[in-house]
């Protein structure tokens, strides 16, 4: 009976050893599809050069030159709510994925520092989401209630910069924002490298 | 007591006492012993003969042309019986009286009665000829003066001949022609001076044939023939066509000594004849060496005495004048002289095929060219692995370029050093940088640092091969960009 119990035991064991290795790696919480895909719709824009998944219950602002469009959250009672804007300018020389490294994540961080000179605390990263390579910039600065989080994506792709701007109060930010921006920069995708906006 | 001997070729040009020092020596008159040369092989003031203790120093006074031993220059040199300096076309060593120096071979006998050039002798000379007069009138006068003119002649021939060395003793230099051909020369001296300039190359030629090789006899009938051209009409030309088509048919037939005399006939009256100077290869080719001299009394210059090739001679060519041979042998020197001051810059391949090429058109013995390209072979391989290592140092400071040229340096130098595989190395090591250079620059471009682009892709225009696509971009960019 000892026997058969201990054989069922290591046969059990084996099984979860097994299965912790083939189980995927922790996914990036700036960068993952939500579990609840039906939040998001396609954004119907009049661009065929990117596709994007935005939240459903998002009102949708036209932009101006560098500015295509921006997803705002519908505040209630005037409370705070956040912003998602997504951008493109032109590469005076084109980028792509071999290009986006540490250095570049410094250059685009420089670049955000001016373009918003009262940001704090900057930080870069270079990230990877399913064999696209990308810059993730963020930083803290002060908003309509409280302080704001910014999130920047930055997607090159040829002669074309792509970038999210996603902005949210930083109190909220983990525990409803983070999981928004991270499925609309999962959805983001340019139709074809090099192609204009 | 020390003399000195001075040899041009492998005759004893003149043998000079060393009691005055010093003794200076040069072309120009006011020295103590002039050599002439036309080839102006000596400088007017070419060196001087200093005593340093009992040792007989030569010293150079910064002529053109230099002192030479064993086929270097050098700026002084200790004479003896074993050490033979050239200057120009002449050799000096020094002999003791009592051993006879080695150039004595080259003199014939002893002279009956030396010329006496230095007014010490001119007393015995009238002495002896006024004491010969014969006395007048009588046979039994004329048997006692005989007599005793043999014996007043012998009488003063005996100090003459054994004070003969201290007749110099007062003088710092005495000249002694060669005996055997003073005769010649004094009765050709005469003729020229008397115009018979013809009658002067026929007495001169005719001594040739027995001292071929002689300077003082070529020099003299040089001097007949000029007084020839000078003197004379020029003789009528020849039928050249009919005197070369005789040359053929006697090329033809072997008979090359005769042809030689039909083409010396058209070369005379035309040096330049391109078909005289062809058939005169043809026939120098098809005769013997032994045919030579047989020539030489047919030609307008004497033949070339060979110098020895480690005094930087050549071998002669068949039937060639010395004239030509000295411009040869001045050419091949002033080659020799080129690939010295080449080698002053160091090793390289150049200078090694420079003497290459000098011991292919001269001989292994030719001056010291055989040690120098040996010096040369050696120093190339040592400066050669040199090159290698800096090449190293260089490619571990990413000096990647200057690398590179350290080792194609090494290869110019020693060809069979192996230096393939590290180039390649560090062109792969340009190649990852410059691409990475070229990013670099495009992400700098992008956010408008365009100081810190251009300095990028000017490293991409060190590092990257035109054909890569960068190339083009850094180019465009450095080309356009803001200063």
């Amino acid at each position: 009976m000892k026997t058969w119990l201990s054989t069922v035991c290591m046969v059990l064991a084996f099984d979860l050893v097994g299965a912790l290795a083939q189980a995927p790696p922790a996914s990036d919480p700036w960068i993952r599809k939500s579990s609840k895909p039906g939040d998001f719709r396609a954004g119907r824009l009049p661009w065929n050069s990117f596709s994007v998944e935005l939240p459903e219950d998002w009102q949708l602002v036209p932009g101006f030159s560098t500015m295509l469009v921006t997803a705002a959250e519908k505040g209630r009672n005037n409370q705070p709510a956040a912003a998602i804007i997504i951008e493109h300018t032109q590469n005076t020389e084109p980028l792509n994925a071999s290009d986006v490294d540490e250095r570049l994540a410094a250059l685009e961080a420089d670049w955000v520092r001016q373009r918003d000179p009262a940001g704090e605390n900057f930080e870069h990263q270079v990230k990877e989401f399913e064999g696209r390579r990308f810059l993730l910039v963020q930083y803290g600065r002060a908003g309509f209630n409280g302080r704001d989080h910014v999130v920047v994506y930055v997607m090159p792709a040829g002669k074309v910069m792509y970038r999210l701007i996603c902005i949210a109060p930083e109190k909220q930010l983990a525990e409803k924002y983070q999981a928004i921006f991270a499925h609309v920069a999962a959805t983001f995708k340019p139709a074809a490298a090099g192609s204009g906006g | 007591m020390a003399r000195l001997v001075v040899l041009r070729g492998e005759t004893v040009d003149r043998r000079i006492d060393l009691l005055r020092m010093p003794i200076r020596i040069g072309r120009g008159q006011k020295n103590d012993v002039v050599l002439d040369d036309p080839l102006k092989g000596i400088s007017r003031d070419h060196a001087e003969i200093r005593q340093v203790g009992d040792d007989y120093v030569l010293v150079d006074l910064e002529s053109e042309n230099g002192i030479w031993v064993s086929g270097r220059r050098v700026p002084e040199v200790v004479l003896g019986p074993d050490v033979v300096a050239s200057i120009g076309p002449f050799r000096l060593m020094i002999a003791d009286d009592a051993a006879q120096p080695v150039a004595n071979r080259a003199v014939p006998a002893a002279p009956p009665a030396p010329q006496p050039v230095r007014s010490q002798q001119q007393p015995h000379g009238r002495a002896a000829a006024k004491t010969a007069q014969p006395p007048a009138n009588s046979q039994q006068k004329w048997v006692l003066g005989g007599i005793a003119a043999i014996v007043i002649a012998a009488a003063i021939a005996v100090p003459f001949v054994i004070f003969r060395g201290s007749e110099s003793q007062e003088a710092a230099a005495v000249v002694v022609p060669p005996p055997d051909v003073t005769g010649p020369i004094a009765d050709a001296e005469r003729q020229i001076g008397a115009n018979l300039c013809k009658e002067a190359i026929a007495t001169i030629d005719l001594a040739l044939q027995r001292y071929p090789n002689n300077v003082d006899l070529m020099n003299v009938r040089q001097r007949a023939e000029t007084c020839t051209a000078a003197a004379q009409p020029s003789p009528p030309l020849p039928d050249v066509a009919a005197e070369l088509q005789a040359a053929r048919d006697l090329i033809g037939a072997r008979d090359c000594a005769a042809a030689m005399t039909r083409i010396n006939t058209v070369l005379t009256a035309d040096p330049q004849n391109m078909d005289a100077q062809q058939l005169q290869k043809q026939a120098a080719a098809g005769c013997s060496q032994t045919a030579a001299p047989a020539t030489a009394l047919t030609r307008k210059d004497p033949l070339a005495v060979e110098i020895p090739p480690q005094n930087g001679g050549l071998t002669p060519q068949a039937n060639e004048l010395d004239r030509d041979y000295q411009v040869r042998v001045k050419a091949m020197r002033d080659r020799y002289d080129e690939a010295v001051a080449t080698a002053a810059k160091g090793p390289s391949p150049r200078l090694i095929a420079t003497y290459e090429a000098l011991l292919r058109d001269t001989s292994p013995q030719y001056l010291d060219v055989a040690a120098r390209l040996a010096d040369a072979r050696r120093a190339g391989v040592a400066t050669a692995k040199l090159r290698v290592k800096e090449a190293e140092d260089l490619e571990a400071k990413e000096s990647w370029n200057d690398a590179i040229g350290k080792l194609n340096e090494a290869r110019k130098i020693d060809p069979s050093l192996p230096v393939d595989e590290a180039v390649a190395r560090i062109e792969q090591k340009k190649i990852v940088r410059g691409e990475e250079e070229c990013r670099q620059g495009r992400q700098s471009t992008n956010y408008g640092r365009h100081g810190e682009a251009a300095q990028h892709y000017r490293r991409v225009l060190e590092l990257l091969p035109p054909s890569n696509p960068c190339y083009e971009t850094a180019q465009r960019y450095v080309g356009s960009a803001p200063k």
